[in-house]
């Protein structure tokens, strides 16, 4: 089978054309012909002898790295709601100090504010103990004892900063780099650029869990999709209750064989369509037909936890396969990690303490924080550290003022790790101001942009050679905006 | 300060001029026989339109030739009351300069009488060549004009190929002798410039093991009962920055490997005649002797086009995926584990066309077992290696100890033991080992780190660190305006912007 994007495929077809069909489809051919080399650089420039992959198989848009690599795949801990660096990463005692007083007017004045507009602005503590932990000393909150045992294999970032104060588009923004609708996602602008290590599951997978409660903000789809790429680059979420993929088994009475026969006259009637108006979206609907059969066994194969040793599942704290739980959930990406997935990404709800901090973060800190640490540990221990970059963080942080019994949204500074892939453990990475508002500019200061071109480093990639052409433009994860935060890899 | 030392103290500053200043005469003189080649040209009817040099004109130059020799001569002879050179040399050097000197004053006596004139000016000019080459030999040394001369024009001119081709003839390491295969060349090539036959700074002549066992101004350089304090090793360890660091800023630094094989033997109470092979070396320094030894053995990178093009072949056939492992070079990364159990020893023995240019190579899950090892002999690039999962044993990682450059070495799984963590310590640059689920002992783990550990190099890159630090904190200023002791205010918040 192949792609439309093999340029072997587009020239022979150039040259099959009649003049007649050439002038008779010359808008629609031009156009497609424009698009697919748009999807391929390559196409249109064949002058690098590149490494081609076989079948249908995706090898990436680039042909060989900008800088040497040093992680292969990646997997996203996404804390969904805003997790308070000030309980989690970011000790603050002279916070702790002026607790109850009116937030200094200077820090403040003029700066954007969610919720907590025209309200007085008073200062809160963090009512949670931080210790020094590992070798590396880096402060780590009390309440989250697993990941403090792993402090000297992690690189805390304290100095992270966003642009949007609200969910959905500071969810977009952290994903794509922007808030606008449309954009592909990382882990699609990954897929593009390199493709995936396995032809039998999605190279970029979602799974989600969330806290008792229920009540959290959703987390929509478009934080996944592949935007303006071609929709095989799209994320593809998995049930993380029950089955991970419904109705993947066969129908009584259809057996792998006539299955087999039915996918490939599909292919066939759809190359027809396929070769007609070269549209690689038809390419991409041959293409899932194929990896759907492969996930026919590549799925139960996945989903059988009960394959996992008893300690495994004891580490990361999984108490019922298949619950939906966070823990689950990360063992399940350990699985997708070891099969070749390019792009994991855990969603967890329940961040989002407008009030109630101080219950509700020790709550959703017990739900994540064994299992996250339980990841890193055995990764490390299969060697799969070295080349799996993982990240654990939210959209935004929480502010040092009070909103009542909890915080409000905040966007100056805010924490996350980060963890493998060639990146330093043990770092301590940016700090922000004495009371956790702002970023210290002192170069060490990570905005989203810098995150996402750090993390595009770790795989070769140039983030400003990562670009696709839509609408007469060419874009980027990074915008215009990006800058590699050399220091942080070993 | 007394009067003589004040004189003593200007003329040694006084005397670094003159390599300054010799040019000058030597500017002046080889001018005036161009125009006077150029006059006597004129001479040719077809010519006469070139310029002719004036009797005013010649007493003029002659006259400012003589006077730059004679002070060339007087700064010369300041300099050599303090430089450390080579007495005979300086001496050759000093009759030669003086005597050009003469030459020219002379010269500028009888220049009005042509017929004594030319000669005499002709002498004068191979007198300042000859002493200016003598004072060339003295700074950089002999030889230093022929050393890379090309072979051919040595032959021609009859120096033999010995006194021109510097390429090292590569020696066998069993056969290789301490002193004169390993240690020596290093020292010739960075200290004897300066520490050698023509100019031995500090007293100290570094060319031969004796001299080294003689010493220099400051006492010996090996032989001390303390390895630790010896001078060798300390100014070469020290940071570029500080003055005793040797070589001098600015001089062609010792690599990584010279500095490495220097400490060693330093340590190992700097022997001359014994053979390397009665040694127990260290693994780093094995690989630093080696890499030196190995003398132009420099490593071959395969083609990028040629290896691209099986690579892609490969890729077809086998159904793996390979990706190149870097901008410009041939690299590759090999992942096989997308084939399980279906990629087998059959399949790695087709990757032979493309083994010298794998970097990664991922054989996690699949079925290549020991006999399959031996087709990862040809893979001298070979960083990451991925076994897990593999029916391999012990016997296979002894097939594995060609592979020098591993870092990163996945056995999880698989059914290697104790016996063989022994072949691994042949792997020198070996950082990442994973053994889970083996028959292997954290006690073994231990004792191979401890073999691929270099305690003398950590130990020597911490000092370093002190006196960086020691230099850090020398840099930084500290004003005490003098402080009392006070409760503790309110800070102020930082501004925002």
């Amino acid at each position: 089978m192949n792609t439309p994007f093999d340029p072997e495929i587009i020239r022979t077809r150039q040259l099959e054309w009649s003049r007649r069909t050439f002038l008779g489809k010359s808008a629609q051919a031009l156009g497609a012909l424009a698009l697919g080399s748009l999807v391929n650089p390559r196409l249109l420039s064949a002058q690098d002898p590149t490494v081609p992959g076989p079948g249908g198989r995706w090898m990436g848009c680039l042909p060989s790295p900008n800088f040497p690599p040093r992680a292969k795949r990646v997997i996203h801990l996404y804390m969904a709601g805003g997790p308070s660096h000030l309980e989690t990463f970011d000790y603050k005692p002279e916070l702790n100090r002026i607790h109850g007083q009116p937030f200094p007017a200077s820090f403040t004045n003029g700066q954007q504010l969610a919720q907590l507009q025209n309200t007085k602005l008073l200062a809160r503590g963090s009512s949670f103990t931080f210790s020094p932990c590992g070798i590396s000393g880096q402060m780590i909150s009390d309440l989250l004892p697993y990941t403090q045992q792993i402090a000297d294999d992690i690189c805390v970032i304290r100095s992270l900063h966003t642009e949007q104060i609200n969910h959905d588009p500071a969810h977009a923004f952290m994903n794509a780099g922007s808030m606008v609708k449309g954009r592909p996602s990382m882990g699609s602008w990954l897929l593009y650029g390199l493709g995936a290590e396995t032809d039998n599951l999605p190279g970029f997978v979602v799974l989600m869990s969330r806290g008792p409660s229920g009540g959290e903000q959703p987390v929509s789809a478009r934080q996944w999709s592949a935007g303006f790429l071609p929709s095989r680059f799209q994320g593809v979420q998995f049930q993380s209750k029950g089955v991970p993929v419904h109705y993947v088994g066969n129908p009584d009475g259809v057996c792998q064989s006539t299955q087999r026969q039915v996918i490939d006259e599909i292919a066939r009637l759809n190359g027809f369509h396929e070769e007609e108006t070269l549209d690689p979206e038809v390419q991409t609907r041959i293409a899932q037909y194929e990896l759907a059969f492969k996930m026919q066994t590549s799925v139960p194969d996945l989903a059988d936890l009960s394959s996992e040793p008893e300690s495994i599942r004891e580490m990361y704290g999984v108490k019922e396969i298949g619950d939906g739980s966070f823990a689950s959930n990360c063992l399940v990406a350990r699985r997708l990690a070891e099969r070749g997935v390019r792009f994991i990404q855990l969603y967890h709800r329940g961040w989002d303490q407008h009030g109630n901090l101080d219950t509700d973060i020790k709550d959703v800190c017990r739900r994540v924080d064994q299992a996250s640490a339980a990841l890193v540990k055995d990764l490390k221990q299969r060697g799969m550290l070295d080349d799996t970059l993982v990240l654990w963080g939210g959209e935004f942080g929480r502010t040092p003022m009070g909103q009542g019994t909890g915080r409000d949204h905040h966007i100056n500074a805010f924490s996350a790790w980060l963890a493998g892939g060639g990146i330093r453990g043990g770092l301590s990475w940016g700090s922000s101001d004495e009371l956790g508002y702002r970023y210290i500019d002192d170069g060490q200061q990570m905005h989203v942009h810098d995150l996402h071109a750090t993390m595009l480093a770790a795989f070769g990639i140039n983030h400003e050679k990562l670009i696709y052409r839509f609408q007469g433009r060419d874009f980027r994860l990074t915008d215009v905006h990006g800058r590699i935060a050399q220091g942080i890899f070993a | 300060m007394t009067a003589a030392g004040s004189l003593n103290s200007t003329g040694a500053f006084l005397g670094r001029f003159h390599p300054l200043w010799v040019h000058l005469p030597i500017g002046i003189l080889v001018l005036l026989a161009i125009l006077e080649v150029v006059g006597w040209a004129a001479h040719w009817p077809r010519l006469k339109w070139l310029p002719k040099v004036g009797p005013g004109q010649r007493t003029l130059i002659l006259l400012t030739g003589a006077c730059a020799a004679v002070a060339a001569a007087l700064l010369g002879w300041l300099l050599a009351h303090d430089g450390d050179y080579d007495a005979a040399r300086v001496r050759s050097h000093q009759w030669l300069g003086i005597a050009a000197a003469a030459a020219a004053i002379l010269v500028l006596a009888v220049h009005r009488r042509r017929w004594l004139y030319a000669p005499l000016f002709a002498a004068t000019l191979v007198l300042l060549v000859l002493a200016a080459h003598a004072g060339g030999t003295l700074t950089h040394g002999s030889g230093f004009l022929t050393a890379r001369m090309p072979p051919a024009m040595g032959r021609l001119l009859g120096l033999g190929n010995a006194a021109v081709s510097t390429v090292p003839v590569p020696v066998d390491f069993s056969r290789a002798v301490v002193f004169a295969d390993v240690v020596q060349p290093i020292l010739k090539d960075r200290c004897v410039g300066c520490h050698g036959p023509d100019k031995s700074n500090g007293g100290l002549r570094m060319d031969a093991w004796e001299q080294l066992a003689k010493g220099g101004k400051h006492g010996p350089v090996i032989g001390a009962a303390d390895p630790a304090s010896n001078p060798l090793v300390k100014r070469i360890d020290l940071p570029a920055e500080v003055k005793e660091h040797m070589p001098p800023s600015g001089k062609q630094q010792l690599t990584d490997d010279e500095l490495t094989v220097l400490e060693w033997w330093v340590y190992a109470g700097a022997p001359r005649d014994r053979p390397l092979a009665s040694f127990d070396l260290p693994a780093s320094v094995a690989e630093a002797v080696r890499s030196r030894l190995g003398g132009a053995a420099a490593e071959v990178v395969p083609n990028r086009t040629a290896v691209f093009a099986n690579a892609g072949r490969l890729a077809h056939e086998l159904g793996i995926l390979i990706r190149p492992l870097s901008p410009d070079g041939p690299w590759l990364d090999v992942n096989a584990r997308v084939m399980g159990k279906a990629f087998g020893n059959r399949e790695l023995a087709l990757l032979s066309s493309i083994a010298p240019a794998i970097q990664w190579l991922d054989l996690g899950g699949t079925s290549v077992s020991d006999a399959g090892l031996a087709c990862l002999a040809p893979m001298h690039r070979l960083e990451r290696l991925h076994l897990d999962q593999c029916r391999i044993t012990d016997f296979g990682l002894g097939l594995l100890t060609g592979l020098r450059r591993i870092e990163y070495l996945n056995l999880r799984g698989t059914s290697v033991s104790d016996g063989g963590m022994v072949a691994l310590r042949n792997m020198p640059r070996l950082r990442s080992l994973y053994v889970w689920q083996t028959a292997v002992t954290p006690a073994a783990v231990k004792a191979l780190g401890e073999a691929l550990t270099d305690r003398r190099r950590i130990a020597r890159l911490e000092a370093e660190q002190s006196e960086l630090a020691r230099l850090i904190s020398a840099e930084q200023f500290q004003g005490n305006a003098g402080e009392s002791l006070r409760p503790p205010a309110a800070k102020a918040p930082q501004s925002s912007p």
